[in-house]
């Protein structure tokens, strides 16, 4: 049981309260879903509860949270035994090298003997329905199973309240639907009490049983899932900033040109210490112009296919033709590791004088306008959220005027007014600056709000080219490991 | 060239989790007996000396069991060490052209070869957890054995972050120079969200920490520490 009174909380460096007066309560085995947008305070509602607030962040903190009688702000140190929780980027909440290692990491951190530390990792990894990722190492995880070792090794401390923060970023909708059910089993069977911070509302409420939205650090909505239907909760989710968006389907395009820029004959590509191709005989033209989606599963070689178009990768076996002094723009899943100045004006107008644009000023302003970044042209970068971080990671891309620009899992960390925003963007700067866009992405509502065609891998193989339309009518891409995108039962 | 090289030192630093003989050797022999080759090697200064020194590298290929992990391990030490041995060579007070001169340089090039190889094989063959829980049970801190453990852990991301930032600001014609700056940002917040985890699966709360691995076979232990023995010996009689 989790009860949380008159939570209040503010960072050192801000005056503004990020959490205002939260209060609300779980009973044992209950499934709680906290939605809300990006800066909504979802993520420092649950480092409150896991006690990290006040020893990493400092600032001000008052109210109550109870787990059993116990109450968690007063002994922050004793908060790990009570309360489990699994941040959104699975890779850095692995600190040891072996899956076993990892999950029996917890219970040895607890002095617990080494029978039962076993017997929990044991009991955690078959939880999650993990139990073959035992003997596995970490580096060759996916990261769907990443995802599960991060939950089994929480697990495995036998919390009495978890805490998921989007576990369903890097996973697709078939892991998604399984973890749903695995989390249900564990609320049933162990009485723990979740709570699920998501944007991906179609399997989780199923699951959950009571729904808490936060807007500005408020709660501005709690009551139990049957009194609400789908379309209520969305339309309270959305209302405010994306509501005009929401029934937006597939866009018909202008025509490109047939001309290819890039072309892919029987590419092969295996990694060094891997035993099997990530690319197999991949055939494939891209057009000037053409917004070319890369959709698939994770691990089904997407980031290695972009990267063997940019030329950073060269085929193992098999050709890769370009169109001479081809221009490429490159934007990575994490966009901050593309920065090399302090501003975003000054990032962005920096490339444009290495890329030799005539007035890079104006062109600079004008990039900037278009990604809508002109407010924040003087800010300090690591001061945006993730989605400007993208937007300029996007516009330093963009302002050289390349021919071809790759994008590697563009929705990573977005929510979805978001991905939202980001989709409208690439609309727009496609339709402005005549570019030709490559994403990467298991995103399919992403992949069919941008791309006119569209390439389907799974397991390194070509399982379907085609207009972006003609793959969703098909009948098979669940079993593809892809979701279908958004509809009215409610994908997000 | 230089995404080459940072990928191929990015797999030599991988994590190999092999049944090996050298993954099975006593974790804490199998460093003691590295530790007395590095005395040894800093010790020739000749070719032949050099040469004997190679059988212990030969040794741990043998136990690896996997001629690839020589291989990979040899590309990424090749760059770096070639690099080494051709400005010693071109600024070698004996001339460019002398015997003194290409003696000094294939000593030095061999030796910082047979050195990085070894380190390499060792270090990619040995499970971090198993070190620490050896060291942590002979009074070394956990705070000293858990930074190790990270350590190997964070490399080979490290070095993924370094290689997708130049392929991201070459094609904005930047400096390669210019990757250390948000490399060393992301790596500072993926330390700071590495410690929240830390925090978060409660290490430190407790003064003694269950230890999960065992430290290994001490015949393949000792058999590594006799060659060292044996090499070390060797250099000091000759």
């Amino acid at each position: 049981m989790i009860r949380i009174e008159n939570l209040w909380y503010r960072y050192s460096s801000d005056e503004n309260w990020v959490l205002k007066n939260i209060n609300f309560s779980l009973n044992d085995g209950e499934i709680a879903l906290l939605i809300g947008p990006n800066g909504s305070g979802k993520t420092t509602l649950a480092k409150a509860a896991v006690g990290i607030l006040s020893s990493f962040y400092g600032g001000e903190i008052k109210g109550k949270i109870f787990v059993d009688s116990v109450n968690v702000l007063e002994k922050p140190e004793e908060a790990f035994k009570y309360v489990g929780y699994v941040g959104e980027d699975p890779e850095v909440q692995l600190v040891t090298l072996t899956v076993k290692d990892e999950i029996m990491f917890g219970p040895s951190n607890l002095g617990l003997p080494l029978k039962e530390a076993f017997e929990r990792a044991h009991w955690a990894l078959n939880v999650v329905g993990s139990l073959k990722l035992m003997d596995r190492v970490i580096f060759e995880l996916s990261g769907g199973e990443m995802q599960r070792v991060a939950i089994a090794s929480i697990l495995a401390l036998k919390p009495r309240v978890l805490i998921l923060d989007e576990p369903s970023a890097f996973i697709e909708a078939p892991l998604v639907r399984k973890l749903c059910g695995e989390l249900r089993k564990i609320a049933d069977k162990e009485g723990i009490t979740i709570i699920l911070i998501e944007h991906k509302l179609d399997h989780t409420l199923k699951i959950a049983d009571k729904l808490i939205i936060l807007r500005d650090g408020e709660t501005v909505f709690q009551r139990n899932i049957e009194e609400q239907s789908f379309k209520e909760i969305l339309k309270y989710q959305f209302q405010e900033h994306t509501g005009e968006h929401i029934s937006r389907g597939v866009i018909k395009r202008k025509s490109f040109s047939s001309k290819a820029i890039v072309k892919l004959q029987n590419v092969w590509y295996r990694y060094p210490r891997s035993q099997k191709y990530s690319l197999k005989n991949i055939s494939l033209n891209i057009a000037k112009g053409a917004k070319l989606g890369i959709l698939g599963p994770n691990g089904s070689g997407k980031s290695t296919l972009i990267k063997i178009i940019a030329g950073i990768l060269k085929p193992s076996k098999g050709y890769v033709t370009k169109y001479s002094n081809l221009k490429v723009g490159y934007v990575p899943q994490n966009p901050t590791l593309s920065f090399t100045r302090p501003t975003p004006y000054d990032e962005v107008y920096e490339t444009a004088k290495n890329m030799g644009v005539k007035e890079p000023k104006a062109a600079t302003w004008k990039i900037l306008k278009l990604l809508g970044l002109e407010r924040y042209s003087k800010k300090p970068v690591l001061h945006l959220s993730f989605g400007y971080r993208r937007r300029l990671s996007l516009a330093s891309a963009l302002v050289g005027k390349p021919d071809i620009v790759l994008l590697d899992e563009p929705t990573a960390y977005l929510d979805f007014e978001g991905k939202i925003v980001l989709a409208n963007i690439l609309n727009n700067i496609a339709e402005q600056l005549s570019t030709t866009l490559v994403i990467a992405s298991h995103d399919t509502w992403f992949i069919s709000e941008v791309c006119d065609e569209v390439v389907l891998l799974y397991d390194g193989e070509i399982k379907f080219v085609g207009e972006t339309s003609g793959l969703l009518k098909k009948p098979f891409l669940e079993s593809f490991g892809i979701e279908k995108p958004f509809n009215e039962e409610g994908h997000y | 060239m230089l995404l080459w090289l940072l990928e191929k030192i990015r797999i030599a630093f991988t994590y190999s989790k092999d049944e090996t003989l050298l993954a099975k050797a006593h974790v804490g022999l199998k460093f003691i007996s590295l530790a007395l080759f590095f005395i040894a090697v800093s010790l020739v200064n000749n070719l032949n000396e050099v040469f004997i020194l190679a059988t212990y590298l030969a040794l741990i290929v043998l136990m690896s069991q996997r001629p690839k992990l020589f291989y990979e391990s040899t590309f990424a030490v090749a760059v770096p060490i070639g690099l080494l041995g051709f400005f010693t060579w071109i600024f070698s007070p004996h001339g460019l052209f002398t015997y003194e001169t290409f003696n000094y340089v294939l000593t030095l090039v061999l030796r910082m070869y047979v050195l990085a190889t070894s380190f390499l094989i060792v270090f990619s063959t040995t499970n971090p957890t198993q070190l620490a829980d050896f060291l942590e049970k002979h009074g070394v801190p956990f705070t000293l054995t858990q930074s190790l453990i990270l350590t190997w852990r964070l490399i080979p991301l490290v070095l993924k972050d370094i290689i997708e930032s130049i392929m991201s600001i070459r094609f904005r014609r930047f400096s390669i120079t210019k990757t250390l700056t948000p490399v060393t940002v992301v790596a500072i917040e993926r330390a700071n969200r590495v410690s929240e985890t830390l925090y978060i699966k409660g290490l430190g709360f407790r003064a003694k920490r269950t230890h999960t691995t065992k430290p290994g076979s001490m015949v393949y232990g000792v058999i590594l520490v006799l060659a060292a023995i044996l090499l070390l010996l060797t250099v000091l009689i000759f």
